[in-house]
């Protein structure tokens, strides 16, 4: 751990750590309204981020669990750092969503008096139900153990269903919502598992990316590039779902074409397109070509667009049903916000309108950071190769016969 | 069975926020927010109309929770903070709301606030009816329907107060009330039909 | 004279909004840390929070203070906990529920007593008056500063030299009573002659009549106006202006009547009328001179009534403006007016083919010109005819912007009525120069169609339920004293000379009484002594040389404090909480006055004796009322009076000198203006301001206000949002103006920022602010250096004097 503790990358994290639980302590103390939320759009970053990480976290235990499922031996090489980067995440998930309560401590009332008809209560029992997972695939695939292969091979094809059961009812969090236009849609949940995948592996391969290049885990390059073309058929199923959704909205041109055009033309339009055309059309266009794949920087870059993609649509998904409420007038919602205890106009706004606020932004990278930190933490333990006294401070070299070699760990 | 409601004819409304402003006095409503609200419809600025000068049109639509029938809030609590009561009033138990605002996106008509901050109340003593709890920070609230006062067979601060005599309390189930009878005439109406919450608050002419 | 302190002072005293509002937060954020590690904070927040107040015992007091909306109407019931007022509802004791009103005014006093507005301990001026600079001192030095200036101004100036001066303060029937009669000095109250304001229509309209109050009363109680087929509302806005009895002219409408507005902007009242008339603003005496027009020509008068109850038959000198009578003694020695039935009025009895009396039993010719003795004479019909042949619909068109068509609909609609109700508010036709000459139109209206005297008629300013007669006692000050009338009308005070040497202002006369605050700033410096006497800082109080801090209606040192005829009920006025900080009511800073000025003997000692003295001379509504009595009801109790509403003339007698509705008026023969004949604004008409100030500027009454009280009031804020001016999208757009713009509005008198709101509602050519803003809750500048004080000449010869044209004022607006 101490040598953890020298590298400056991760004294940085730590560092975003301790601000961002800082400034968490500081909501606590003073309340939500240190966001940039308020009454008229009571929902902001934290979700956005939530949701993202649902879906960077399934992504990954779906192409995992896939590749024992489906019997893909060449994935199974990649397994380990799935999950452990599907931990990490969901973990930062769950923080998001604890971040964003406004009381906290009153959260155990949820085990005392669950209401069953709540998406929020499913999505907790299902959330808590895919970490327990997480952590049993990730203990047996780490086992040395007889017979640990078997029982990874049972966990994943629980764990494959409770992923896209995860992202599927994160998606019903929204998608059940009679109240909000751009929300109410049978194909939200499909949508958010299709953003799941192609986020997720997007991430992965990032992941796995940054790793090779520090000589903590070698993926092979073939494998790398399957996993590229992978990705960019995920992109184009999550394309397909996004323009199914645009068409449904806009055909009849009623209220679905309102919701639609602040999309396309309004506050939330440069996330849409940013999210349409650098999430989703550049990155298929740059992956669907085997050359392409076959380039390690061109990968990460597509796949970075992808997971940015993946938050623009958090974002334009989130904040665009905000905008108008359903029923209209002056003077409109009153915020509630430390403004609006000033009174008089600060009170009111005809809109939904959002912008997060340092402290918030802070506890959000904060939030992230103990994610990386977690995967850190577990990935040194379990997966990377260890370095030798000879190696340490330069680049590492191949393993040597070491028992913990991850790549024959998950076979 | 009782099913509490409120009937508000906008052909009297004159918009003067009175029951607004009442609610808030009653229910200790701290500063920044209210419960009840009186929009100018289709308007960006208040009292002003609709259309173009000199063929105009204004209505007033006075909006808090609509105690729905089929409320869209209380389905989607997950501690099952928000409920519906037996007097078909949507109350919210304070000491279960955990902040989630799930309830908030799930509310047609944007009827619930929340405190986002620590409840500052100018003056700064809790005014209103000492029956009605004082809410912390971080949980959401709305019109209870006056529950404290109902309970006690008194009507909603708002209907007391109207001073033009736009609003009418009574019991839908009972189909001699006078809220009932308002129900059945033709100009009366719910906001937003089409989304099935059933409200038990009508709007009529 | 102890210093009444209070500890509810610790809590606001000193303390900015701002300041109150980071303290609560720092406090809360503490708070919240401790909440959360409290076990019970955990788990039942609920009672974690409760507050110290409601541990306390609750207590209930009634008591009618409101701030006086026009009418005294609304009875509360007040509920306070640990000494702070805590709930306002309205009283329900009334014997028709539909009395027990309140409104988001009256409620949001638990609010507004506690502002940091509030004056906390009697200043003195420290700086330049108008500054606004002030020490601290004790209420031993105010009162005998106060009272040793009075004293000096008189000997040295006499006592026309000391005016006392109230706007719609605070209090309703406080103030102070009997210093200003004790001390030989004039007063300005509330709503009497001589202040310029609230009198315009009445300016024209009482002669006809013979009834004298500057504000018109109503002449129909409101809840017979379902009666009608027609209720026309002209520059009046009930739905703002009288929430309390707005309810009744909806439910008449519902009942069937027809409710016409006629309004400049689409306001609160207009969107619910079944014809809004948009009229252009200050036109309105060319819309009733051409309605006179349509009547006479079309012969849509009622004829019986004419014959019997106006003066319209009566012959006119037409050359010395003058009434024919048996006799020209119009006044007798002791300068009283003859009546008609000692020197009746003459008209032409066509049978007889000779002048007759008009009380003789002969049947009147209606149109007559003869010349008798070479001198010519008409009926007042004839001359009217004559008169109004020009005023047709289609010239009124031009001039008012209404499509001719509408005007012969409208003046159709309430001549052919079987009973219309006229009504009109002092917010808008009042307001301009000509608001006489609307006054007396209407006079001619009422008196052509007989629209009084019956449940579902009548005429007069707003809309209220009307109290049967049933006088209170009176306090009664020694014979040696006299009530001293005006020098001269309040309204010339700022545009000339006047012996007014000292002003007593109580409430906020000097930013809300006088037009062209420049003018007004420049004759209050001038002045030797200026007191000031107000619960609020409000502006006036810049330009006190001593401020007086006054309690509101709620506080009080004495347990009863007043009492009142409501709504034909006797209502009583108790104490709800002390006086705040080391304030005293009215009725206390009075006695103190009046004790160190020695004239303590002759004021009652608390306002208990007052009010028993009140009741104890009392007619017979009154019986078996008495304080006691009142308390145990809840302090309201019904007066013993017919239920049937109130319906003045219904004898159709006036008290004029013929008994009849006088429609001529010879004061004004010399103005041109016998019979009212339309005249312009001038600013509003002028083309030469127009290209450069192309704006009218409407400072109009709101829900939100009465006056200026209410401006800063949180809670009101909370429904009203900020100082804002009101203008159509054509106007905005042309000056490319957005809702939330901060814009300059100006003219050659004066300058304000706002920010604007683009309205629908708002007529082109017209930009409307709430009016009363405060110059420190505006963006910049005072709202009241742009308005227009030039006085009319001719009003001078009406009875209450000239009217100060607030509403004849034109502006630009730039984006600032």
């Amino acid at each position: 751990m101490t040598a953890l503790l020298k590298k400056p990358a991760f004294v940085a994290l730590v560092a975003l750590a301790l601000v961002g639980i800082g400034c968490w302590i500081y909501q606590l103390a003073s309340g939500l309204g240190i966001t940039g939320m308020s009454n008229a759009n009571s929902w902001g970053l934290y979700i956005m981020m939530f949701m993202l990480f649902v879906g960077l976290s399934a992504g990954g235990l779906i192409v995992a669990s896939s590749a024992s499922v489906f019997h893909i031996e060449r994935f199974k090489a990649v397994a380990m750092p799935a999950v452990i980067l599907s931990t990490a995440c969901i973990c930062v998930a769950g923080m998001f969503v604890l971040i964003d309560v406004g009381g906290i401590q009153r959260v155990w009332w949820m085990l005392v008096s669950p209401n069953p008809t709540s998406p929020l209560l499913w999505d907790m029992c299902v959330i808590t139900l895919y970490l327990v997972i997480n952590i049993i695939y990730l203990v047996f695939m780490s086992s040395k153990k007889e017979g640990a292969e078997r029982k990874v091979a049972i966990v994943s094809r629980f764990a494959l269903p409770i992923a896209i059961l995860v992202h599927s009812v994160t998606a019903w969090i929204f998608g059940l919502q009679i109240a909000k236009e751009g929300w109410y849609t049978a194909v939200l949940a499909p949508i958010f598992v299709a953003s799941a995948m192609d986020s997720g592996l997007a991430l992965l391969l990032c992941v796995l990316a940054g790793l090779r290049k520090a000589g903590k885990f070698d993926v092979d390059q073939k494998l790398f590039s399957t996993l590229a073309g992978l990705l960019a058929t995920c992109i184009a199923v999550d394309a397909f779902f996004i323009g199914c959704e645009v068409l449904t909205m806009a055909y009849p041109g009623a209220a679905g074409a309102e919701t639609l055009a602040i999309m396309a033309t309004g506050p939330t339009a440069p996330f849409f397109w940013f999210e349409v055309i650098g999430g989703l059309v550049v990155p298929f266009c740059i992956l669907v070509f085997a050359k392409n794949r076959e380039k390690t920087s061109l990968v990460v870059a597509s796949s970075a667009l992808v997971i940015l993609g993946v938050f623009c649509k958090r974002i334009w998904l989130l904040l665009t049903s905000f905008v108008i409420p359903n029923v209209e007038g002056a003077p409109g919602m009153s915020l509630g916000t430390f403004a609006a205890q000033n009174g008089g106009g600060e009170m009111w706004s005809l809109f939904g309108s959002y912008c997060p606020t340092l402290p918030e932004i802070l506890i959000a990278l904060g939030a992230v950071s103990v994610g990386a930190i977690i995967f850190y933490v577990i990935a040194q333990n379990l997966m990377f190769k260890k370095e030798t006294a000879a190696s340490a401070g330069g680049k590492s070299e191949a393993p040597s016969g070491s028992s913990e070699d991850s790549l024959t760990a998950t076979a | 069975m009782t099913k509490l409601g409120i009937a508000i004819n906008q052909s009297r409304c004159v918009g003067c926020n009175t029951c607004s402003v009442s609610c808030k006095m009653q229910n200790r409503i701290p500063s920044g927010m209210l419960w009840n609200r009186v929009l100018t419809n289709n308007s960006e600025v208040a009292d002003s109309a609709e259309g173009e000068y000199p063929d105009l049109r204004r209505t007033y639509t006075p909006l808090a929770c609509q105690h729905c029938e089929n409320p869209a809030c209380q389905r989607v609590c997950p501690t099952g903070a928000t409920y519906k009561d037996d007097k078909g009033r949507v109350e919210i138990d304070y000491d279960k709301c955990i902040g989630c605002r799930m309830c908030m996106a799930a509310c047609p008509y944007n009827a619930r606030v929340f405190n986002w901050a620590e409840p500052v109340r100018d003056p700064d003593f809790a005014y209103g009816d000492k029956d009605v709890p004082l809410r912390p920070k971080g949980v959401a609230e709305k019109c209870t329907l006056c529950k404290e006062r109902t309970d006690r067979d008194e009507e909603p601060m708002c209907v007391k107060c109207c001073p033009v005599g736009a609003r009418v309390y009574g019991d839908l189930d009972d189909p001699n009330s006078e809220i009932s009878k308002i129900a059945r005439l033709g100009t009366a109406k719910v906001l937003e039909e089409h989304f099935g919450t059933k409200p038990q608050v009508r709007y009529y002419k | 004279m102890e210093n009444k302190g209070n500890e509810n002072s610790v809590l606001v005293r000193n303390m900015s909004r701002r300041n109150f509002m980071k303290g609560a937060a720092t406090m809360g954020a503490a708070c919240a840390g401790a909440g959360m590690l409290s076990a019970s904070g955990w788990l039942s927040p609920r009672e974690a929070l409760a507050d110290d107040v409601d541990s306390e015992q609750e207590e209930k007091s009634f008591t009618y203070h409101c701030a006086n909306c026009g009418n005294p109407a609304c009875a509360l019931e007040c509920t306070t906990r640990g000494g702070k007022l805590v709930k306002i509802e309205p009283n329900q004791g009334w014997n028709d529920p539909r009395l027990a009103t309140i409104c988001l005014k009256g409620i949001s006093e638990i609010n507004r007593i506690y502002s940091e507005d509030r004056l906390q301990t009697p200043l003195k001026r420290a700086g330049e008056r108008g500054e606004g600079k002030f020490v601290a001192i004790t209420w031993d030095e105010a009162i005998s500063t106060v009272g040793d200036s009075l004293k000096k101004a008189i000997e040295e100036h006499g006592p026309k030299s000391v005016c006392f001066y109230s706007s719609s303060s605070a209090n309703t029937d406080d103030g102070i009573r009997w210093l200003p009669t004790l001390l030989g000095t004039p007063a300005r109250r509330a709503h009497p002659a001589g202040g310029g304001i609230d009198c315009g229509i009445g300016n024209g309209y009482d002669d006809t009549t013979g009834n004298y109050a500057p504000v018109v009363p109503q002449s129909s109680d409101v809840r017979t106006w379902k009666d009608s087929d027609v209720m026309v509302l002209v520059g009046h806005n009930p739905a703002e202006s009288r929430l309390h009895s707005v309810r009744y002219v909806l439910e008449a409408k519902e009942a069937g009547s027809e409710l016409i507005v006629v309004d400049p902007r689409y306001t609160t009242t207009a969107q619910h009328a079944d014809w809004w008339i948009p009229i252009k603003p200050g036109t309105d005496p060319a819309l009733i001179t051409a309605s006179i027009h349509h009547i006479i020509e079309n012969g849509l008068y009622n004829e019986e009534f004419v014959l019997e109850h106006t003066a319209f038959p009566f012959l006119v000198d037409v050359e010395a403006g003058t009434y024919l009578r048996a006799t020209p003694e119009t006044k007798d020695e002791a300068g009283n007016v003859v009546k008609g039935d000692v020197n009746p009025f003459m008209v032409w009895d066509s049978a007889a083919n000779a002048v007759a009396p008009y009380n003789s039993g002969a049947a009147p010719e209606l149109f007559k010109e003869v010349v008798v003795d070479g001198k010519t004479y008409k009926t007042v019909m004839q001359l009217a005819k004559e008169t109004y042949e020009g005023a047709t619909p289609e010239w009124a068109a031009e001039i008012t912007e209404i499509p001719a068509e509408d005007i012969k609909k409208l003046a159709e609609k309430y001549a052919t009525a079987g009973s219309a109700v006229l009504s009109y508010g002092m917010g808008g036709a009042d307001k301009y120069p000509n608001s006489d000459i609307t006054g007396h139109g209407m006079s001619l209206l009422v008196s052509l169609t007989g629209h009084i005297g019956r449940p579902g008629t009548g005429f007069g300013e707003g809309i209220v339920p009307l109290n049967h007669p049933a006088a209170m006692g009176k306090w009664k000050l020694p014979e040696q004293f006299k009530v001293s009338k005006l020098p001269q009308s309040a309204a010339t005070f700022t545009q000339e000379e006047s012996p007014v040497r000292v002003l007593f202002g109580i409430g906020n006369p000097i930013n809300q009484l006088f037009a062209n605050s420049e003018a007004t700033d420049k004759w209050v410096k001038s002045l030797d002594f200026v007191v000031c006497m107000n619960p609020y800082h409000c502006p006036s109080v810049d330009y006190a040389d001593i401020v007086l801090p006054t309690t509101t209606g709620f506080e009080s040192e004495y347990d009863v404090r007043g009492l009142q005829n409501r709504r034909d009920h006797a209502v009583l006025a108790e104490k709800v909480i002390e006086p705040l900080f080391d304030s005293h009511t009215d009725f206390e800073v009075e006695r103190m006055l009046c004790e160190y000025l020695g004239f303590g003997d002759y004021i009652p000692k608390d306002p208990e004796e007052l009010v028993n003295a009140l009741l104890s001379g009392a007619k017979d509504p009154w019986k078996g009322i008495t304080v006691d009595t009142l308390k145990q009801n809840n302090g309201i109790q019904p007066l013993a009076v017919s239920p049937k509403p109130v319906v003045n003339y219904a004898d159709l007698k006036f008290p004029t000198a013929s008994g009849r509705l006088e429609v001529f008026h010879p004061s004004m023969a010399k103005h041109g203006q016998a019979l009212p004949v339309h005249e312009d604004c001038e600013e509003i008409t002028s083309e030469e301001v127009a290209s450069k100030y192309p704006l009218q500027y409407g400072q109009v009454r709101s829900r939100n206000r009465v006056h200026s009280q209410f401006a800063g009031t949180h809670w009101i804020k909370d429904v009203n949002g900020e100082p804002a001016i009101r203008i159509n999208p054509k106007d905005a757009e042309a000056r490319g103006i957005k809702t939330g713009d901060v814009v300059r509005v100006y003219n050659d008198r004066g300058s304000v920022k706002f920010v604007a709101q683009v309205a629908k509602d708002m007529r082109p050519g017209q930009i409307s602010i709430q009016e009363g803003w405060w110059p420190s809750q505006t963006i910049e500048g005072n709202f009241q250096s742009l308005t227009n004080d030039k006085l009319v000449d001719r009003q001078r010869d009406r009875k209450y004097g000239p009217i100060i044209p607030f509403m004849d004022t034109k502006v630009e607006v730039e984006k600032a």
